[in-house]
């Protein structure tokens, strides 16, 4: 990193867009490629001619840049599909920025996805795998991050009451959020007294099943005022894929996630971000499960470890207080569909910059940060991104 | 009508081998008999029946006796490993270099399957001692393992229990045998009394009074009686009889009839294990050794389209003879299933929506590829920062050496490091206790945890390892190790 400050101030996001987020029964995962991209452009004032490339994220929705080429009718172009777990979205967007700061290209398309609802399963469970018939096999995300909720509970006296606050605090953001796929309060009783999923995991622990799309237009950080008066600018972007080892080591404590803590330091560094409690406006973070947000909270140096459960209590992450987290509701109550999600939390960001979150709008946000974590505890991808006022 | 030869030298097999060591299985899992009648409104009897779990089979339950029997002994000079089974889980494809893969033998062992008959199990200690008299094994572990499957509500699910039973046979006379087959002898008998077509789950059976009276007790009669003329032995001689229980009245019948003393006849274990097929004979046989003294004798009759008898003299070096954890062993371990319906699961007698989500990928070449892994238990040690990995890496996960290993096996025993009761995770039982283990070494694993109730999960218990089904996909048993509670630590619970 040449400049010392990796990506910062050097492209611009001038138009975003984002599908709601729900059971799309009557939408292909091709309707909402198109609806979040042709969104995005509209946003930014330009036509999606003007694109000169695109990367399109999906799980396992679609497969090539066919994902993206064949609903937009992008012919000929350079597209290129990426696939980096639950974090596919984050780095597609993260692609798209390095190719524009490369001077590469202009304007260029970011668009991630993902069509679940086609299928019959429920949940994510067992479509994890190291593609070996028995080594691993059967990890659901549910099981695998409930290993880490029993330890974490184990060392630190956290319990299921600070982890159903963390759905209740979501859950309620997503009340406000009108692309949100939950729109209703919960209680902490309810999410305690959830059908047990993985224990100490219920139904209200865990993040729905859901479609969606979101779709980012970037574009070189010089040209954005010539084609927006409204964008913000990328300060940081993070990745840390770690090589498994937790799986394998036994001095792995599965309290803590050291991807995240990796990922996140990359972009702090970028962005010039010291006390990010207090740095940053927004937060959005990958609440696939309760006890993941509440993990993260330590691991992207919020607070001490251990401490999160005493953060919960205080309220320091709702809406009014010190740090918002999740203002969209997170994945607990806006959705995860799965290819779309670190998009959709850069487009949380940009809203609550430019002023556009509504109901949810925090005051004054000048930097904003999403942070995706795929894989399992132990194995992870962890992207993170933080955009900023110009 | 063919001509009936007596049975005498020209039929007879080896007539001479030594029994190093045994062992024996029992499923923790045990099914008190008043549920099965609470599920079916009439009384079916009294006691409990082991049950094996639904990811037990003969393959898994041969492969814990064998481990049983042979504890830490030297496997390089078992030449021969038989499994004995009528129920073996392929119809097309070997068990027996499952079990010898599992127990880590060497690449020359001869490995075979004796099946097809409730006499197997002593049919195929009778081939074990063939092999051992004719120089062919230095040892020969002889496995047997059944888990026959009854139709629901019939008398014979009242019965049916599952277990397995080991014998490291050498040459007679070996230093160190706990015991001498001093002599054997068959007669077969072709009629039609148990069987099964490949089409059926359930064993069937002609009426009991046929059997009895024209099958079991003249032909049982007739080989005890051949056997003791040709030992030149007399029913006085034997401190223990073990006779396969038609059922307990007519075991008691022929052994009385025969001239034998009350009190001989061993226990058929009917009330905490259950009848439990080709390993039924050998079962008991291990128990009666479990308490045998020096220069004891042992009459052994095996039954099932004929009848197989040996006849034992129990050495002094019994005494210095410590079974692991054996027949009393293992009895005394169980846990109670808690219901017909958790029965249902167990043997999968029902399509249940649990059932029905299933693991759906198979990969034999992945699975031979990995062998010495997924079944030997084989890890790594890191020779730069000796840290034990399992499976094998190419790459140490500490050090990041490349291609510097020594090869081990990874300790069978640890403790619970973290855990889940997964709901979502593939099972005909769920939940699952999913778990990352911490081997004794350092190694470590992220396994189911079986035949353990969600209460008894707690972290830092002590677990150990064992092979079992992990799922079913293309018609393929995936066997690989799992964790259990350790059965040296007897609970009996609820499940």
């Amino acid at each position: 990193m040449s400049t010392g400050n990796g990506i910062r101030d050097r492209v611009a996001v001038i138009g975003m867009g984002c599908t709601p987020f729900g059971e799309h029964w009557d939408k292909s995962g091709e309707d909402m490629v198109v609806d979040a991209a042709f969104e995005a452009c509209e946003d930014a004032g330009i036509e999606a001619k003007d694109i000169e490339a695109a990367w399109v994220g999906t799980l396992s929705s679609s497969m090539s840049g066919f994902a993206a080429s064949r609903p937009l009718k992008l012919d000929l172009m350079p597209i290129t599909r990426i696939e980096n777990a639950c974090t596919t979205g984050m780095d597609t967007f993260r692609n798209a920025c390095f190719a524009v700061a490369a001077g590469m290209y202009d304007i260029v398309l970011a668009v991630g996805f993902e069509k679940l609802k086609d299928r019959d399963q429920r949940g994510l469970a067992g479509t994890f795998t190291t593609g070996h018939p028995v080594f691993y096999a059967g990890t659901g995300g549910p099981g695998a991050f409930a290993l880490a909720a029993t330890r974490y509970f184990e060392a630190y006296g956290a319990t299921k009451e600070h982890l159903g606050k963390i759905a209740v605090k979501n859950h309620h953001n997503g009340t406000l959020n009108p692309k949100a796929h939950f729109h209703r309060e919960v209680t902490c009783e309810q999410v305690v007294g959830s059908f047990p999923i993985a224990y100490p995991l219920g139904l209200l622990d865990c993040a729905p099943t859901t479609d969606g799309a979101a779709a980012a237009i970037v574009c070189r950080a010089d040209l954005a005022p010539m084609i927006s008066d409204e964008y913000v600018l990328v300060k940081g972007l993070g990745l840390a894929v770690s090589a498994g080892t937790g799986q394998a080591r036994s001095d792995y404590d599965y309290t803590h996630f050291p991807e995240a803590t990796a990922s996140s330091k990359q972009a702090y560094a970028q962005a010039g971000i010291t006390d990010p409690l207090h740095e940053l406006g927004t937060l959005e973070v990958h609440d696939c499960f309760t006890i993941t947000e509440l993990i993260i909270y330590e691991d992207v140096g919020l607070c001490a470890k251990g401490e999160a459960k005493d953060h919960v209590d205080a309220g320091t992450f709702e809406l009014g207080g010190v740090l918002p987290v999740n203002t969209s509701g997170g994945l607990k109550a806006s959705g995860h569909p799965v290819g779309a999600t670190g998009l959709r939390m850069i487009y949380e960001g940009y809203s609550q910059i430019l002023g556009r979150a509504g109901k949810r709008q925090v005051a004054d946000v000048d930097l904003a940060m999403g942070l995706t974590l795929g894989g399992i505890p132990g194995m992870f991808t962890c992207g993170t991104a933080i955009v900023g006022r110009p | 009508m063919t001509s009936e030869k007596a049975p005498g030298p020209a039929l007879a097999g080896a007539r001479r081998a030594a029994i190093l060591d045994v062992g024996a299985y029992v499923p923790r899992l045990r099914l008190d008999r008043a549920r099965i009648g609470d599920a079916w409104g009439m009384a079916m009897g009294t006691g409990e029946k082991a049950v094996a779990n639904w990811d037990e089979d003969s393959i898994t339950m041969g492969i814990e006796a064998g481990l049983d029997c042979l504890g830490k002994r030297d496997t390089s000079v078992v030449d021969l490993c038989v499994l004995a089974t009528t129920t073996p889980p392929y119809l097309e494809k070997q068990s027996a270099t499952v079990i010898a893969t599992a127990l880590d033998l060497a690449r020359g062992a001869r490995t075979v399957d004796v099946t097809g008959t409730l006499r197997a199990g002593t049919t195929a200690i009778q081939v074990g001692m063939d092999a051992v008299a004719a120089g062919s094994a230095r040892q020969a572990l002889v496995t047997v393992a059944d888990n026959r499957l009854a139709r629901p509500q019939s008398l014979l699910e009242n019965s049916f229990g599952d277990a397995a039973a080991a014998f490291l046979l050498a040459p007679a006379g070996t230093v160190d045998a706990i015991a001498e087959i001093e002599f054997s002898l068959s007669v077969y008998n072709e009629t039609v009394e148990f069987w099964r077509d490949p089409g059926d789950r359930f064993v069937r059976e002609w009426e009991d009074r046929f059997i009895r009276q024209a099958g079991y007790l003249p032909v049982m009669s007739e080989a005890i009686t051949a056997a003791l003329v040709e030992a030149e032995l007399k029913p006085g001689d034997f401190a223990g009889v073990v006779v396969y229980p038609l059922d307990p009245k007519s075991a008691r019948n022929l052994v009385r009839g025969l001239g034998f003393e009350e009190g001989t006849l061993a226990d058929d274990l009917g009330s905490s294990v259950g009848a439990c097929g080709a390993a039924q004979v050998p079962l008991e046989l291990v128990s009666v050794l479990e308490r045998a003294a020096p220069g004891e004798r042992i009459l052994v009759a095996g039954y099932g389209d004929g009848a197989d008898v040996m006849v034992l003299r129990v050495t002094d070096a019994i005494e210095r003879w410590k079974p692991r954890r054996g027949v009393a062993g293992h009895i005394a371990s169980s846990r109670q299933v808690a219901n017909y319906a958790a029965y249902i699961g167990t043997k999968q007698l029902m399509e249940t929506e649990a059932g029905s989500r299933k693991l759906e990928y198979a990969s034999p070449p992945q699975m031979w590829r990995d062998r010495a892994s997924v079944l030997g238990r084989y890890g790594q040690r890191c020779r730069g920062c000796s840290t034990v990995q399992f499976p094998f890496q190419r790459v140490c996960v500490v050090c990041s050496r490349k291609d510097d290993f020594d090869e081990v096996r990874v300790a069978p025993r640890g403790r619970l490091f973290t855990f889940t009761i997964d709901i979502l995770m593939p099972s005909p039982a769920p939940p699952t206790i999913m778990a990352i283990v911490d081997l004794e070494d350092g190694a470590r694993m992220f396994i189911p945890v079986t035949d353990i109730g969600v209460e008894e999960a707690k972290i830092g218990m002590p677990l150990e390892l064992c092979v079992r089904k992990l799922h079913d996909a293309q018609g393929i048993h995936h066997y690989y190790w799992k964790a259990r509670p350790s059965r040296d630590e007897p609970a009996k619970e609820e499940q």
